[in-house]
């Protein structure tokens, strides 16, 4: 009775762990001017949505917090708009020290995405902000999942 | 039962005969276009009196004061209500704009089963502030069971000064009721003149949005030259309402990118200053009808509206300088957050004008920020009013956002944005753009309204990537009762200090201010201008 009763409470516990899974909703690349190598982006969602960067060769990532995310249908303009916060640090060790450089001092992320006609693809016009400095950037991305709206 | 069958079918065959009924403003088929080419709105009158059958049938239990066909009050109705008008500018066979100093003689939005709180805040506001203009809700049939759900805004709507716009679907336009047509005036009668927005543009005509409120209203419907040539459709957001607005004096103004570095509502290849092709057609109509067009510069603008940055109010002051120019000053809306994050630090409320709080916040236990995130806001009173109570909660908290507004001001989220608005290079900063603006303006009135020294009212604004962080203050709808002050309603921001300065700066004027719940077209890239639209009238 005790192990079935013990059988039962991990089974709740797996199941809570696996709710709790982030779900990938788009993926894709930045590719910032000047810069030679792009970084792969994530945006997921856990209890709220999170926007990760990281290098293409690394497992490390750079977490930023969502603070605004809506779907073009639902704009009064055409695009779709993500902006998000640096969480903590963003250390991106990697062979490519400019570009670890670059992230690790970029603060905001606000992306105004479009779809393209197969809804599938997506194109962003991308504003990375430090304290000092704003950069034009562009994101490559495509829809995993219909979450966005 | 056969009988009260036979008279209701026949009231209905009067009632549909009505719709197309002359009024006082002349009938669509007699209406001469000043400077284009007129297309009537083809009426099908099938689809119409079905919609209206269903509605009929559905609401007249419940919304039986409302009319259906009378979307402006009349001249007659508004000399009856004590009303003078005021005389419209020269060359009144032409196509002329009446600026927001003239009165009001209706105001449209829609209802979509999620903004019950938007529609009784603008609807309350207009029919307490209007002696006699009409309140249009624009209802398409699908909503029609989720408002009859509220009873609260079905008791406020129910009045003879509401009329009812029924559609079969909701339009293409959405909410945005200032984005498909603007009214403009022809022998001081308000005519809708058809613009070109990027989800109408593949439309017929007939089916557009300004197109079924002409046919409903019987208020005559222009289509300009830029409309009628389809190579100008280019999908720009700068060619729709919004982006074309009226200074006193009779001047056109719109949005055109102006500053490099930008990179909004225009391509690689644009050469700047940008203006559309359908802006370059629509200038030389308007040009060619006797009117002014001023370009100010929305190029840091994400939806790149002039609304989103510059609106006009009538002043108790005297002519030709009765008015005043409402601007966006980011400079303002950051003075006015870090004068209120040192006085927030210790001391958990403050004193307004409006509100009497009396220790609202410390009577509260629940963390200091809880329901203040615009999102919250937005989902939690989208349908419901929200209490007084918890309002001066929310006021008291001097949250932004969902942040203390003193943390706000530490992070560096707002240092970046500090910098974009007020002292970046390059691109240029925000202010250094609205003070070519102002400039602008300024020139402008002067040659044009008679008024030497014309008043600028700052509005607290700050934008993030081009978007107005908080809920844009100088979007607001203006009502201006012949021989006063405007009444103007603005969106509330839900942070006291830049609510409370306005409306105090506006009250310096004789304005009187009320306000719109309307988070839920904040968070969707507008405000309350930019979901209705305004007659305006003048003899």
């Amino acid at each position: 009775m005790i192990k079935f009763f013990i059988c039962l409470v991990s089974l709740k516990f797996s199941l809570m762990v696996l709710a709790k899974k982030s779900e990938v909703i788009i993926e894709g690349n930045f590719k910032v001017q000047g810069l030679y190598n792009s970084v792969k982006l994530q945006l997921i969602k856990d209890d709220d949505y999170k926007l990760l960067i990281y290098p293409d060769s690394s497992t490390q990532f750079c977490e930023y917090k969502v603070k605004r995310i809506t779907s073009p249908q639902r704009l009064k303009n055409k695009r779709g708009l993500i902006y998000a916060n640096l969480v903590n640090e963003c250390d991106l060790k990697g062979n490519d020290e400019e570009m670890s450089q670059f992230w690790k001092e970029i603060k905001m992320i606000d992306i105004d995405y479009q779809f393209h006609n197969d809804f599938k693809k997506l194109e962003g016009q991308v504003q990375l902000s430090n304290l000092n400095k704003t950069y034009n950037a562009k994101a490559i991305m495509k829809l995993v999942s219909q979450r966005v709206n | 039962m056969k009988e009260k069958f036979r008279n209701l079918l026949i009231s209905l065959l009067i009632f549909c005969q009505n719709l197309n009924a002359e009024t006082n403003l002349g009938t669509l088929n007699t209406v001469q276009n000043g400077f284009g080419t007129v297309e009537e709105c083809k009426s099908s009158k099938d689809e119409d009196s079905e919609c209206k059958v269903d509605l009929y049938e559905s609401l007249k239990d419940v919304l039986n004061f409302t009319t259906t066909n009378q979307c402006i009050s009349t001249k007659t109705e508004l000399k009856e209500s004590g009303v003078s008008i005021p005389k419209c500018p020269k060359s009144e066979d032409q196509v002329k704009g009446l600026d927001n100093t003239y009165p009001t003689v209706g105001i449209f939005a829609l209802y979509n089963g999620r903004n019950d709180s938007f529609i009784y805040d603008l609807a309350n506001n207009y029919l307490n502030s209007n002696k006699s203009g009409k309140f249009n809700l624009v209802l398409p049939k699908d909503e029609i069971d989720s408002l009859k759900k509220n009873s609260k805004l079905l008791k406020l709507l129910n009045n003879p000064r509401v009329n009812i716009v029924p559609v079969l679907t909701t339009p293409k336009v959405k909410k945005w009721m200032q984005d498909s047509f603007e009214f403009t005036m022809i022998n001081g009668k308000p005519a809708l003149y058809q613009l070109d927005h990027y989800r109408e543009s593949e439309m017929d005509l007939k089916d557009r949005l300004a197109c079924q409120l002409a046919k409903q209203c019987n208020i005559p419907y222009y289509v300009p030259p830029d409309i009628l040539d389809p190579s100008n459709a280019d999908s720009s957001g700068l060619n729709s309402g919004g982006n074309l607005e009226i200074l006193p004096g009779g001047t056109f103004y719109t949005g055109t990118i102006q500053t490099q570095g930008f990179g909004k509502n225009i391509s690689s290849s644009d050469k700047i200053p940008y203006r559309t092709k359908v802006q370059e057609s629509q200038r030389k109509s308007l040009e060619k009808a006797g009117n002014k067009v001023l370009d100010l510069d929305v190029s840091f603008l994400t939806v790149g509206h002039v609304d989103e940055i510059v609106n006009v109010v009538k002043t108790n002051r005297p002519a030709p300088c009765d008015f005043a120019i409402m601007l966006a000053n980011s400079k303002l809306a950051i003075d006015l957050m870090e004068k209120a994050a040192s006085e927030s630090k210790g001391k958990a409320t403050f004193n307004m004008d409006l509100f009497i709080i009396s220790n609202a916040y410390a009577e509260d236990q629940r963390p200091r920020c809880s329901g203040t995130s615009y999102i919250g806001l937005e989902y939690n009173y989208r349908n419901k009013i929200m209490s007084k109570e918890e309002l001066q909660r929310i006021y008291a908290s001097n949250c932004i956002d969902g942040s203390p507004v003193e943390d706000f001001i530490s992070s560096d989220e707002f240092k970046i944005i500090k910098r974009q608005n007020l002292g970046q290079e390059s691109p240029a900063s925000i202010s250094s753009i609205m003070e070519k603006n102002k400039a602008l303006i300024i020139n402008e009135l002067k040659e044009t309204s008679g008024c030497e020294n014309p008043e600028i009212i700052d509005v607290p604004v700050f934008f993030r990537n081009g978007v107005s962080y908080t809920p844009d203050l100088v979007n607001g709808v203006v009502e201006s009762p012949p021989g006063e002050a405007s009444n103007v309603m603005l969106p509330r921001s839900y942070f006291g200090p830049f609510d409370t300065y306005l409306q105090d700066k506006l009250g310096e004027y004789g304005i009187d201010t009320t306000y719109v719940h309307d988070m839920g077209y904040h968070l969707e890239l507008g405000e309350v201008h930019c979901g209705s639209n305004t007659a305006r009238i003048c003899e």
